[in-house]
């Protein structure tokens, strides 16, 4: 079989660059092994969250902080792909969501939101679904924001999300950012409360999935409203909520709508807070990725990893792909390689040392093993093995050991690349959307 | 997600388990448990659940019977864990500690089914389709009466293609099949599985193939076989579906070491006999059958990407709209959607792709009385993707998959993308043929 283009990869990096791709007349092949990153994502764009490893406050405002970094690191990615483009691939993103349903929204003035998570602690983002944007906790440009104290709901037989702690946390972080000279004052404050889920058959634990295909139904809704209500009745800590707080499961596909009339029914506003994988929001981006490149054509092979590329006088030839009845191969005139970074597989670590097993890329690291990380799993500095990556040339083209091109028909986007720690930065979704749009335009 | 693939988990799918992260991913796209609470989920009835399974004692649980053997889990899980397998192989522990049920036995055995259906035939499908005997059906055996058999034909397809065969050697003629392959010299050689469906119920479908392979070039035979064993692994019959595995494999193989290649029209039975007779039989020579079977839309596929694919398709009077549904064990194979492919190459045909959704009906699963209404409720959303769509004709590479869409849509029809080849080829050659007439006519006309 012979594409176009081949695009190795089916996270973020992968569906946008198979998207653009594609969008521009090519024949695309988009190759997955399973599916990942984004079922296992917040649902929300992170553009740079963290201006330095161990910051204990986040950025403000994203692109003056990206300006710098490019200038610092000039091996990171969004140094690579420049800020017009970082851009612009941002602005097409949000255009898909919005056409696939699942519209996006940031702060008016291009600063960061700061989303409460599944633990209650803060997170610095630049873009998140509608269905989220209420939960903000300061409107850190001051124009309008979104503020009154918060109801955070979770459900009985749940165990992914624990209402009371995200609460508690939240009131901690409030002391914590209150105690900052110049940033919030007025942090909501935060209850949880604990409801049953109506009309259940207590045959299993609930999963997100199964809640959010409940909450598709307006009967569900409604008897989920008035259990909330009674507790609004009851509540006596003293805060005036106004804005109920529910994990992240209001509806598979269907979330705009039922966030809209949650909010009829309780006259507050609602939001959705992200939790533990399955990530309902990433299955909704994901739907949207997927269904968007069908459209325009692209191929899409589930369940089958690559397992090895033909390359010739340095250009990638095909790749084979095992499938569960036999080993096929796929020609291109370019490929695009998305596979993820340690954590997603795209980079192998054994005994001696890491490498991307597909190509046989080379991967720099600290040569002494110790290095590769911290003692602490959640040192703030981040461990060096989450920094494992493919080192590129201007035009995303992985190099080799020699520091030339190495492959002239091959592209890396996402995870894979070096220069970036978006484990700590808080840059991921930014850097596979931009390099994965960057990839698509250049392949 | 990092996998740590080495010999043993590859030799043995319940080694998987362990590969595990329990992202719940699986969970996310079970068809089963996003309709029903009485599935616990592939992640728990599968890898979770493993572990009580490897004890000395192990537990039986029989939560994976409602497991409908998509294989969907299998797809999606980025870690390489094989839930769908391991659910299989705890069910057929359970049968065989515990016993099988009747039902479950008889569906299993749906060769069988087939075999008297066929020699009663058409009396079988009378009785069949009767309300009181479904009822009865319903209450003694726990088939749901809602359901109704595929007719049975009087005669198999093996024999009329055996006929067919000899028919011509002697050189009677009356066969609608064209007789001679076009490129002799450079022939591929096919050996046909043709599965229990095109076999006992569905014989056009088989012709048809045939036809279409024929008409490109290639020698057709039908070797001996019997069921690929699906149903009987689906039931938990293990070793029945070992020993037809075995037949097969020695049968195919004899075809496949004279350098045929062997081409199947029934998904399942194709994932079957190229897959789970490595994977869940462990059977010895499969791999070797494995190397050179194709699905059939595959395999016509592969043909046109060497040019050898005859392009002649005369379109219908009016355009063709069609959808198409894609079988999950279509899924399985990992070769994408080629009879999207095969089906735009007719000219006037407008194929809908109705996405990824899952039907519902799992082979047997859905026959069984306390899973039909499970069945439905995963068919719903295909069902209404086919109704806005509007189009009068579904193609499916499924047997199960083209009943269940009769079922739930009766206004649609559904069929086999090789039948709509056959029919283009048809009106091809028929076109042909008035084309030569009226320029006999034409030259005869000149003469007078």
């Amino acid at each position: 079989m012979t594409y176009d283009v081949v695009v190795i990869g089916g996270g973020l990096a992968g569906l946008v660059a198979a998207n653009v791709a594609a969008r521009r007349g090519k024949g695309v092949l988009l190759i997955a092994e399973g599916l990942a990153s984004l079922h296992m994502a917040t649902g929300c764009i992170d553009l740079l969250g963290y201006a330095e490893p161990g910051d204990a406050m986040p950025v403000i405002r994203p692109w003056e902080a990206l300006e710098e970094l490019s200038a610092q690191a000039p091996c990171h990615p969004y140094a690579k792909v420049g800020r017009p483009l970082v851009a612009e691939s941002l602005e097409w993103f949000a255009g898909l969501c919005r056409e696939g349903g699942c519209p996006l929204a940031g702060s008016t003035g291009g600063e960061n939101l700061l989303l409460p998570t599944g633990l209650g602690t803060v997170r610095p983002t630049y873009l998140a679904p509608e269905t989220m944007i209420s939960g903000n906790l300061a409107d850190l440009s001051g124009n309008t924001g979104d503020s009154g104290d918060l109801l955070i709901v979770g459900f009985e037989g749940f165990r992914d999300f624990y209402p009371a702690y995200v609460a508690e946390n939240l009131n901690l972080a409030g002391e914590r950012y209150g105690a900052h000279p110049g940033w919030i004052s007025n942090w909501p404050h935060a209850a949880g409360v604990q409801i049953g889920v109506p009309d259940s058959t207590n045959m299993r634990d609930l999963s997100a999935v199964d809640l959010a295909v409940r909450f598709e139904r307006e009967e569900f809704r409604r008897k989920v409203a008035e259990k909330i209500k009674e507790v609004l009745a009851r509540l006596t800590c003293g805060a005036e909520v106004a804005r109920v707080g529910f994990p992240a499961v209001l509806g598979l596909e269907k979330a705009v709508e039922a966030r809209h009339d949650l909010e009829e029914k309780l006259g507050l506003r609602v939001f959705e807070i992200p939790i533990l994988p399955p990530s309902v929001p990433g299955l909704r981006l994901a739907g949207v990725l997927e269904k968007a490149a069908r459209a325009a054509g692209v191929e899409v092979l589930l369940g089958s990893p690559v397992v090895g590329a033909e390359v010739e006088n340095g250009r990638c030839r095909s790749v084979t792909v095992r499938t569960p009845v036999r080993e096929n191969r796929y020609q291109a005139e370019a490929f695009v390689l998305a596979t993820g970074g340690v954590l997603g597989g795209g980079i192998r670590v054994d005994l001696d040392g890491p490498r991307e097993p597909i190509f046989g890329l080379p991967v720099g690291h600290p040569p002494a093993r110790e290095d590769w990380s911290r003692p602490q799993l959640m040192a703030p500095e981040g461990h060096a093995f989450l920094r494992f990556g493919v080192e590129v040339d201007g035009g995303l083209r992985p190099l080799g050991r020699d520091g030339a091109v190495a492959i002239e028909n091959l592209l890396a986007a996402g995870s894979l690349l070096a220069g970036h720690g978006s484990c700590n930065e808080q840059s991921a979704e930014g850097i596979a959307i931009a390099t994965g749009y960057a990839a698509g335009r250049w392949c | 997600m990092a996998t740590i693939q080495d010999s043993e988990t590859e030799r043995d799918p319940r080694l998987t388990s362990d590969q595990c992260i329990k992202c719940q991913i699986c969970t996310a796209y079970c068809p089963v448990a996003r309709v029903t609470d009485r599935f616990p989920g592939p992640k728990f009835a599968g890898p979770d659940s493993q572990r009580l399974r490897f004890l000395p004692e192990p537990v039986l649980d029989l939560s994976v019977d409602f497991c409908i053997n998509c294989k969907t889990c299998n797809l999606v899980c980025p870690s390489g864990v094989k839930p769908s397998d391991l659910n299989t192989l705890a069910r057929a522990n359970y049968v065989a500690a515990r016993g099988q049920v009747p039902r479950n036995w008889l569906l299993g055995h749906a060769e069988l089914l087939g075999r008297l259906g066929s020699a009663a035939a058409p009396l079988t499908n009378l009785v069949l389709r009767d309300r009181l005997v479904k009822a009865i059906m319903e209450k003694v055996m726990g088939i749901s009466k809602e359901r109704t058999f595929p007719a049975y034909a009087r005669r198999t397809f093996a024999r009329r293609f055996a006929g067919r065969k000899r028919g011509r050697l002697h050189g009677a003629g009356g066969d609608s099949v064209p007789s001679r392959p076009r490129q002799a010299a450079k022939a591929r050689k096919v050996a046909y599985f043709a599965g229990c469906f095109a076999n006992y119920n569905d014989l056009e479908l088989g012709m048809a193939v045939v036809e279409v392979l024929e008409h490109n070039g290639c020698e057709v035979v039908v070797p001996p076989q019997v069921c690929c064993g699906l149903p009987l692994i689906a039931n938990g019959e293990m070793a029945a579906a070992r020993k037809n595995g075995e037949f097969n494999i020695k049968s195919l193989g004899k075809f496949a070491a004279a350098g045929y290649d062997i081409v199947f029209s029934s998904t399942s039975c194709g994932l079957t006999v190229r897959s789970d007779y490595q994977n869940l039989l462990g059977l010895e020579g499969a791999e070797r059958i494995a190397a050179r079977a194709y699905d059939i839309s595959e395999y016509l596929l592969l043909l046109h990407d060497e040019g050898r694919l005859d392009l002649a398709f005369e379109p219908g009077e009016s355009p063709l709209r069609l959808a198409y549904h894609a079988p999950c064990h279509l899924k399985a194979h990992g070769v994408g959607y080629p009879a999207v492919k095969l089906l735009q190459l007719i000219p006037g045909v407008e194929v809908t792709d109705l996405g990824k959704i899952c039907c519902g009906i799992g082979g047997t699963y859905g026959f069984k009385k306390e899973k039909y209404q499970i069945s439905m409720d995963i068919g719903q959303e295909l069902f209404e993707a086919i109704r806005n769509s509007g189009v009068p004709l579904v193609a499916s590479d499924c047997e199960t998959c083209r009943i269940q869409i009769e079922h739930g849509v009766p206004e649609v029809h559904a069929v086999h993308p090789a039948i709509l080849l056959r029919e283009a080829y048809r009106r091809a050659e028929a076109r042909g043929r008035a084309n030569g007439r009226s320029a006999e006519r034409y030259s005869q006309d000149k003469d007078k």
